[in-house]
């Protein structure tokens, strides 16, 4: 999708710091081009905040968090960083979640827990 | 949309080509038409000149004459000179007309033979050859001052002697006109009938070439109709297309018919219809997923992954027949210019494989629940399973009897009910004992078929017809259980005799611990078991009974509402490991004691005393006058529970009630101790056999 000069930027929101780290460290996967993290985020109002400063290329993003929950986020950024991929990563397993989440703007879902081949499959998916 | 007039310009190429020529050629016959008439016009004209010509030579000669006679008489009037005057101007006027060379193509006339043309010109120059010595003579008479009689002898001389040979001159014009008219007249019709043949076969030819290609269009569309027909019969799937507002398309096939019958229409929204055909929550999720698949550019494989329709039970009254029916949608994508125009939507009945997916689950389950039943009766002494299913049987068909011959009297209903469920309550207490959970599990689903109906002052007897046929059901299982026992039952007798059998109070203690662990299990407690009693050769038939009726139901009361779950134990400062202990001793008076302790909240009257208001069973009123001990009495009430929701274990409140009769059964006193957030006992002392 680009000429591989300039890394992805991605942003990472997950109010689990824990998912957080892991996604942070699975990014580096040799299996992906070049990303590097323009931002970690643990609710949806911060990412939104961090989204408009930071504009990033690529976003997981978790839905049920405190403040801003993930699909009014996808909403929000979505119109104003339409190129944006989004990624929904989520523990909600209904298809309806998923296919709101779709519907408001995301590009790809992974349901938690993922194994790491998942998220690097997913990521490259989302990539290519 | 666009490319279709380009389209069709393309097909009808040669029809435009020949209607153009067809027009060609009308216009052609118009401006024959209309140059004929022109002819015609300008051919009569010139016709018409000779003949004036010819009358205005005789009437100069006429009136040449009456001058000459009024000369002679002396009688001149000027009637005979304007009457000369005017002939000769009228001579000269037709001459005028005809000598007039035509100008052009068209006023020379097209048709005209060059021969023809020539004559007519000849003979002209032949009449002015006559004529000008006429005219020399006649010019001056016209100026009366000069006029003479010698002048005028001579002029009618000269008119006379020409006057024949004029009229003839311009009869002979007249007639070369006319043939030359009736050339040009002939010639012209000759071709415009070449015209109109020319075009009226033009015609012809387009109204057959129309025909053949309407046959052509109409054959091919013909053979494209059956074909697509065909396959809409024959093919399994029930197919349509969806268009992009949503609609169901008018091409369908018979399988789709089959699968919906009416529900699903031509021509109808298709969320309305799924919303028919299916839950609502797949319904709403499939409008989101349609909408997905119209307008966003999603990867194929997560598409599959969401789609909602991928398996879904129709809900009844779509198709008769028996079971509920499985249906998978499958939607595939139809694109014109990069954009996604319609959906092409296949379902397929996947009734039998679902059917056959959860029949091979529960056959596993089934498999798996008669090993577990198998290992857990080889815990446990086959005799005692078997005494167990014996009693289990005999009560069951007990109520089975009692079922068929209760009237409907009085409370005689809602009685029977508080029976059975006191009866099962029993039975489950034991079956748990004893490791059948197969029929721990019959009775629990019997128990929740009853609790709708306790409670109610009035019951139908169609309302027990459910009741029966879990009691069958559950009989079966008995049964069967009791065909696995009994095989045991023959290896185990077959093969060690009885020689060293163990402590039978102690297996018993230690089959109800095995309960207990279970009870703790399932209820996420986590608990210990103590048993303190003394070896005996033979139980006492009171303990016996007792151990096997009522200590399940205290045990598993003392881990549902005592033991608290291990967090909640560990902030006030217990173990959290809950402790359950029986301990069986004989007193020197020869009594029997047996105390179920445990280690849990306690009893509380007060939290009982809300409950009791709260359930309905006493009025705030009541409770305030009852003492803490009347208040504790109420366990033993049958339907009485103070948990909210009723499990395996408990909550539906029989329990106690089981126990009382129990131990007024076998003639027992009951006396409970029991301090808040430290313990519970229940102490219960029988005589001496």
């Amino acid at each position: 999708m680009t000429t591989s000069t300039r890394p992805l930027n991605i942003m990472i929101v997950d109010d689990s710091t824990v998912i957080r780290n892991r996604i942070s460290r699975l990014i580096s996967n040799p299996q992906l081009p070049p990303i590097q993290i323009s931002g970690l985020a643990g609710n949806g109002e911060i990412a939104l905040l961090m989204a408009r400063e930071k504009r990033p290329d690529l976003i997981t993003m978790d839905l049920t968090m405190p403040n801003m929950d993930g699909e009014a986020c996808i909403e929000a950024i979505a119109q104003f960083l339409p190129n944006a991929k989004i990624l929904v990563v989520s523990a909600l397993a209904d298809k309806a979640t998923a296919l709101r989440a779709i519907m408001k703007g995301a590009h790809g879902f992974l349901h938690k827990p993922f194994t790491d081949k998942e998220l690097i499959d997913s990521l490259c998916e989302l990539i290519d | 949309m666009t490319s279709l007039p380009r389209l069709s310009f393309g097909k009808y190429r040669d029809l435009v080509l020949l209607i153009a020529i067809f027009i060609f050629i009308d216009a052609g016959v118009s401006v024959i038409n209309i140059y004929t008439s022109h002819q015609i016009e300008d051919d009569t004209s010139r016709i018409n000149a000779a003949g004036e010509m010819r009358a205005s030579a005789q009437q100069l000669t006429k009136a040449l004459l009456t001058l000459d006679m009024e000369m002679r008489s002396g009688a001149i009037t000027q009637t005979s000179q304007a009457e000369i005057s005017g002939a000769r101007l009228g001579f000269l006027d037709a001459q005028e007309k005809l000598q007039k060379k035509p100008e052009g193509l068209l006023k020379r006339g097209l048709l005209e033979p060059e021969a023809l043309g020539q004559k007519v010109s000849e003979q002209l120059s032949q009449i002015a050859n006559t004529w000008d010595p006429i005219d020399r003579e006649v010019s001056p008479l016209l100026n009366s001052e000069t006029l003479n009689l010698e002048m005028v002898s001579s002029a009618v001389s000269k008119a006379v002697t020409r006057n024949n040979r004029l009229t003839q001159q311009a009869d002979d014009l007249g007639l070369m006109l006319e043939a030359l008219a009736q050339y040009k007249t002939s010639t012209m019709r000759t071709i415009q009938t070449f015209a109109i043949i020319l075009a009226f076969l033009n015609f012809l030819f387009i109204v057959f070439k129309f025909i053949a290609r309407l046959t052509a269009s109409d054959q091919a569309a013909a053979v494209a109709r059956e074909e697509n027909e065909r396959i809409m019969k024959g093919v399994r799937e029930g197919l349509f297309l969806l268009t992009r507002d949503r609609t169901v398309g008018s091409q369908r096939s018979a399988s789709l018919d089959k699968l919906f019958g009416e529900q699903l229409k031509t021509g109808e929204n298709f969320h309305q219809a799924l919303s028919r055909i299916c839950s609502l929550e797949s319904a709403e999720a499939a409008e989101n997923y349609i909408d997905i698949l119209f307008n966003r550019k999603i990867k194929q494989v997560l598409l599959e992954q969401l789609n909602p329709l991928k398996e879904i039970e129709l809900l009844s009254g779509t198709k008769q027949r028996k079971g509920s029916t499985f249906v998978s949608f499958e939607f595939d994508q139809i694109r014109e210019n990069d954009e996604v125009v319609a959906l092409l939507v296949s379902v397929f009945d996947i009734s039998d494989e679902v059917r056959l997916e959860r029949e091979l689950m529960n056959a596993e389950s089934r498999a798996k629940g008669e090993i577990d039943l198998l290992l857990g009766v080889l815990d446990h002494n086959p005799d005692t399973v078997a005494e167990f299913l014996l009693t289990a049987r005999r009560n069951l068909q007990l109520i089975n009897q009692e079922l068929q011959d209760v009237q409907p009297v009085g409370q005689n209903y809602p009685q029977l009910v508080n029976r059975i469920a006191r009866t099962l309550h029993g039975l489950k207490g034991e079956a748990g004992t004893l490791s059948c959970q197969s029929i721990c599990q019959e009775i629990h689903d019997f128990e929740e078929l009853l609790t709708p109906l306790r409670g109610r002052n009035k019951i139908q007897g169609d309302d027990l017809i459910p009741a029966a046929v879990a009691l069958s059901k559950l009989l079966s299982e008995v049964a069967k259980i009791e065909v696995i026992v009994s095989r045991i039952q023959q290896h185990v007798s077959g093969r060690s005799g009885d020689q060293n059998s163990p402590d039978p109070l102690w297996e018993t203690l230690h089959s109800i611990e095995k309960y207990a662990l279970k009870v703790a299990e399932d209820l996420n407690k986590s608990v210990r078991f103590e048993a303190i009693a003394p070896r005996l050769s033979q139980i006492p038939s009171s303990i016996a009974g007792i151990l096997r009726e009522a200590v399940p139901q205290l045990i598993r009361n003392a881990i549902a509402h005592g033991i608290e779950p291990s967090d909640e134990r560990l902030t006030i400062g217990k173990s959290g490991t809950g402790l359950i202990r029986i301990e069986i001793a004989n007193e020197a008076d020869g009594t029997l004691t047996m105390t179920i302790h445990d280690d849990g909240r306690g009893i509380s009257a007060s939290h009982l005393r809300t409950v009791l208001v709260a359930r309905g069973f006493k009025t705030p009123e009541d409770v305030g006058e009852m003492s803490d001990d009347q208040v504790i009495a109420m366990l033993f009430e049958p339907g009485f529970s103070s948990l909210d929701k009723a499990n395996l274990h408990a909550g539906r409140g029989d329990g106690l009630s089981v126990v009382k009769e129990a131990l007024r059964e076998f003639d027992g006193r009951l006396r409970i101790t029991s301090r808040t957030n430290s313990h519970t006992r229940f102490i219960m002392q029988f005589k001496p056999a």
